[in-house]
C-alpha cells in the first residue's frame, strides 16, 4: 500500500485556506455579536422573510395609525367641547323662551329677550365656526374655509373628513355643521323666529317654538354622544402597543446573546488553535537534520 | 566474469544512483511547484550476460523516469475543481448584490413599499396639508429610487460577469494552444513517459481548462489529450480550437469555432464560466421581476390617480412613469409633472376637490392589499417573495460551494498522497542513492586495484 505522503508546502496553503475561511465565520460571529442581529441579509434566513416582513408592516402600520389617531383625537376633542359650548347656549335659549313666554313679563322685557336671543344666536354662530388652527370642525370637508357667515347661512359641505386608525378602519375628525346645526331642526332660524316672537310680544308663538329649541339641544347631545364614541375608537388606537410584534420580530431576526457568545468563544479558540497547529505542523523535516 | 565487466557493473550501479540523486534533486526544486509529480527512477536488472554455461549479471538498468500519476484520481480532482469553481464563482457574483434587496431587516425594497402606504396613510389626517402630500411624494421617490438603484446595479453586475467571461476566454485559448503544442512535443519526445515535465505542464492546463470553462479530457493511443468542451473537441492532436464569450445577444453564450463558423457551447460549459454564466441568469430573473413590479405597481398606482382630483380640482395625472429606452425597473421614477407638485396629488374624489377630500387617498391605500402584481401579488408580498427568492438562492449557492469545496480539498489531498513530493521521503532516498553511489564507486575502485595488481605482475 502506497504511504500518504506530506508536502509541508502545499499544507502550508491548504492550511492557509483553512485559517482565512475559519477568519470568515469568526468575522461573521462577530458582527452578530456586535450588532445582535441574526439575520442582516436575505441568505440569512431565505425562508423567514414572510413572517419579519409581515411583523415590521404591522409595527409601522400600528405606529402610523397611532400618530393618525392623535392628530384626529384633538380635532374630535375640539368639536365635543364646542358642542358642549353649543348645548350651554340653547339651554340659556330654553331658559329664555320658558321665561319670556309667561305673560307676567312686559312688551319691554320681551324686547330685551329678543336681544339677548339675537347674541346668543351670534355666539352659536361662532361655536359652529370654530377652528382649530386654520381648519374648521364643522365645515364638512371644505374645512379649509369657515362654516357659517355672519348671518348664520351654511358654507362648508356635507361630507366628512376621514382619519385612517387601522386596516379599513377610519374615523370621522369633522362635522357636517348643517347636520348638526340644521339637521333635525334649524337651529339659527329657530333664533330669528324666537326673537321675531319676541319682538312682536307674541307669547303663543314663544311658546310653539319651544319644542324646536328642546329638539336642537337633543340634537347637539346626540351629536356628542357619537363623538365620544369616536374619541373611544382613537384612544384605544393611539394606546395600540407594538411591544408583541417587537418581541416576536427580535426572536425572528435578533442573536441570543448566549448562543452566539458561545459560538463567538468557540470560533475564537478553534482558530487559535488552529494558527498554533499550523505553526507546529511546518516545522521539522528530515532535511534539517542530514549533515 | 572479467574484472572489465565487473567495472561495467559498477559503473552501472554509479548511473543509477547518479540518476537517483538527479531525480530526487528534480524532486526536492519541484516540491513547491504547482501541477509537478513526483518523479521516479525505473531502475531495472540488466540483462545478464552469458559466459559458457553461466549467466553473469550485468548490473542495473534505467528503464526510465517515471511518473507518479494516477489518470482516474487526477480526472476525479480536475472534475471537482471545475464543479467547485463554478459554484464558488457563482456565489461570489450573487452574495455580494443580496443586500441591495435588503441590507438589513426592514431596508430594502418591501420597506420603501410599506413606507409609501404609511405615507399615504399619514396624509389622511390631513389631504390638503402640503407637507404632507410632500412627504408622500418623498415617498413615491424613494420607492421608485430604491427599484432603479437596485435593478441598475444588478444590471452593472450582468455586464461584469459578462467583461470577466470574455477576459478569461484569453486564458482559456492560451491553455488551448499550449495544451496542442504539449501534445505535438511529446509525441516528438516520445510519449508522456520519457516527457514527464511536458505531461506536468499538460495537466495543469488542463486543470486551468477544468476550473475555467469545466472542460474534460480523455487521453489517445499515442498520450495526446483530446479535450472536450460537451460533445465539441477544443483541443485533438496538435490542433485547437477557439472559445469565446459573447455578450452582444439578448443571452450570453459560449461559442466553439469549427470549420464552418461558431458552435454554441454555452449549455455544455462548466467551471468558473459556468457560475459568471448562472450568476447572469439569476440576476436576469430578478430584474425580470422588478421590471414585473415597475410595470404593474405604477400602471394600478397611475390608473387609481386618474380617478381622482388634485388640489385645483384638475383630474389626476400619472404618479410614475416608466418611459424610456431599457428596462421598466432601471426607467421608474416619480412623473415629471409630479417632481416638487405636491398638490398634484390627486386625493380627492370630487372635482370640488374640497381639502378634507380624501375618498380618492383612501382608494390609493387600498392598493396596498390588492393583487396588483401579476393579478396575483400585493406589492408588499411580491416583494417579500423576491427577497426570499434571493435568500434562498444565495443561501443554497454558499452551502454547494462549500460542500463542493470540501469535495475538492479531499480529492486534492488524495491527489497529492500519490503525486506530491515528501520531503522526508526525498532525504530517505537522497541518503540511500548516496549511499548507493558511494558502493558502486566502492566496487570501480575494488575493481581498479585489482586491476593494478594484475598489471604489476611480471
Amino acid at each position: 500500500m502506497e504511504p500518504v505522503r506530506r508536502n509541508p508546502l502545499l499544507s502550508a496553503e491548504r492550511n492557509a485556506l483553512r485559517l482565512l475561511r475559519m477568519k470568515e465565520q469568526l468575522a461573521k460571529a462577530e458582527d452578530k455579536a456586535t450588532t445582535g442581529l441574526a439575520v442582516t441579509r436575505p441568505s440569512d434566513a431565505p425562508g423567514a422573510w414572510s413572517p419579519i416582513h409581515r411583523l415590521q408592516q404591522s409595527i409601522a402600520d400600528i405606529e402610523t395609525w397611532a400618530a393618525n389617531a392623535t392628530q384626529g383625537a384633538t380635532l374630535v376633542d375640539t368639536a365635543e367641547e364646542a358642542l358642549a359650548s353649543g348645548s350651554d347656549i340653547l339651554k340659556m335659549v330654553r331658559e329664555r323662551a320658558i321665561q319670556f313666554a309667561n305673560e307676567t313679563y312686559s312688551t319691554r322685557d320681551r324686547l330685551i329677550g329678543a336681544d339677548e336671543i339675537d347674541a346668543l344666536k351670534q355666539q352659536l354662530i361662532d361655536v359652529a365656526n370654530t377652528h382649530l388652527g386654520d381648519r374648521s370642525v364643522f365645515a364638512g370637508t371644505a374645512y379649509d374655509g369657515a362654516a357659517y357667515d355672519a348671518l348664520g347661512n351654511y358654507l362648508g359641505n356635507s361630507d366628512r373628513p376621514e382619519v385612517e386608525i387601522g386596516k379599513d378602519q377610519r374615523v370621522p375628525t369633522g362635522l357636517d355643521g348643517q347636520a348638526v346645526f340644521q339637521g333635525a331642526v334649524d337651529v339659527f332660524a329657530t333664533l330669528d323666529a324666537l326673537a321675531a316672537a319676541m319682538r312682536a310680544d307674541d307669547t303663543t308663538s314663544i311658546r310653539n317654538l319651544l319644542p324646536d329649541v328642546t329638539t336642537a339641544f337633543d340634537s347637539l347631545v346626540s351629536w356628542r354622544e357619537e363623538l365620544g364614541f369616536h374619541q373611544v375608537r382613537l384612544a384605544d388606537a393611539q394606546a395600540a402597543d407594538t411591544s408583541l410584534e417587537k418581541l416576536a420580530l427580535e426572536e425572528q431576526i435578533g442573536a441570543d446573546p448566549a448562543s452566539t457568545y458561545a459560538e463567538l468563544m468557540g470560533l475564537r479558540t478553534a482558530y487559535e488553535a488552529a494558527l498554533q497547529v499550523s505553526g507546529t505542523a511546518s516545522g521539522a523535516k528530515l532535511f534539517d537534520f542530514i549533515r | 566474469m572479467s574484472l572489465l565487466s565487473s567495472l561495467r557493473v559498477g559503473h552501472s550501479g554509479l548511473s543509477a544512483a547518479s540518476a537517483g540523486v538527479d531525480v530526487t534533486s528534480h524532486n526536492v526544486s519541484n516540491a513547491a511547484t504547482p501541477g509537478f509529480s513526483r518523479r521516479r527512477v525505473e531502475q531495472a536488472i540488466a540483462d545478464p550476460l552469458r559466459r559458457g554455461p553461466q549467466w553473469i549479471g550485468a548490473g542495473v538498468r534505467i528503464d526510465g523516469i517515471g511518473r507518479a500519476a494516477d489518470g482516474l484520481i487526477a480526472r476525479r480532482a480536475t472534475l471537482a475543481a471545475g464543479t467547485s469553481k463554478n459554484l464558488e464563482t457563482a456565489y461570489g457574483a450573487l452574495q455580494p448584490i443580496e443586500s441591495l434587496f435588503e441590507s438589513e431587516a426592514g431596508r430594502g425594497l418591501r420597506g420603501v413599499v410599506d413606507a409609501f402606504f404609511n405615507a399615504l396613510s399619514a396624509a389622511t389626517t390631513d389631504p390638503a396639508d402640503r407637507s404632507r402630500r410632500s412627504a408622500v411624494l418623498k415617498s413615491a421617490t424613494d420607492l421608485a429610487d430604491t427599484v432603479q438603484s437596485t435593478a441598475k446595479s444588478l444590471e452593472t453586475a450582468q455586464d461584469e460577469q459578462m467583461e470577466a467571461a470574455v477576459a478569461d476566454m484569453n486564458g482559456v485559448n492560451e491553455d488551448l494552444t499550449e495544451i496542442a503544442a504539449l501534445n505535438a512535443r511529446m509525441i516528438a519526445a516520445g510519449g508522456p513517459l520519457t516527457a514527464g515535465d511536458l505531461a506536468d505542464r499538460r495537466d495543469l492546463a488542463i486543470r486551468r481548462l477544468a476550473e475555467s470553462i469545466g472542460a474534460t479530457v480523455h487521453f489517445e493511443g499515442d498520450g495526446t489529450a483530446t479535450v472536450m468542451l460537451g460533445g465539441h473537441a477544443v483541443v485533438s492532436g496538435a490542433e485547437a480550437r477557439q472559445v469565446t464569450a459573447d455578450a452582444t445577444g439578448a443571452t450570453p453564450r459560449v461559442l466553439v469555432s469549427s470549420d464552418s463558423g461558431w458552435l454554441d457551447a454555452t449549455s455544455e460549459a462548466g467551471g468558473e464560466v459556468r457560475g459568471r454564466l448562472d450568476a447572469w441568469t439569476e440576476m436576469e430573473g430578478w430584474l425580470t421581476d422588478l421590471d414585473a413590479f415597475a410595470t404593474d405597481f405604477s400602471a394600478a398606482l397611475n390608473t387609481q390617480h386618474s380617478a381622482g382630483f388634485d388640489r385645483t380640482g384638475a383630474a389626476g395625472g400619472n404618479v410614475f412613469d416608466i418611459g424610456g429606452t431599457g428596462r421598466a425597473s432601471v426607467n421608474l421614477r416619480l412623473d415629471a409633472a409630479m417632481v416638487d407638485a405636491p398638490d398634484a396629488l390627486a386625493f380627492a374624489g370630487a372635482a370640488t376637490a374640497a381639502a378634507g377630500d380624501g375618498v380618492n387617498l383612501a382608494a390609493l391605500i387600498g392598493l396596498h392589499d390588492d393583487p396588483i402584481i401579476g393579478g396575483t401579488r400585493s406589492a408588499g408580498t411580491y416583494m417579500t417573495e423576491l427577497v426570499g427568492d434571493v435568500g434562498a438562492v444565495v443561501a443554497g449557492l454558499q452551502y454547494s460551494a462549500e460542500g463542493a469545496a470540501a469535495v475538492l480539498e479531499d480529492a486534492d489531498a488524495l491527489h497529492a498522497s500519490l503525486t506530491s513530493v515528501d520531503l522526508d521521503e526525498e532525504a530517505t532516498n537522497l541518503l540511500m542513492f548516496q549511499a548507493a553511489y558511494q558502493a558502486a564507486a566502492k566496487v570501480i575502485q575494488t575493481t581498479d586495484q585489482m586491476l593494478q595488481t594484475l598489471m604489476e605482475i611480471g
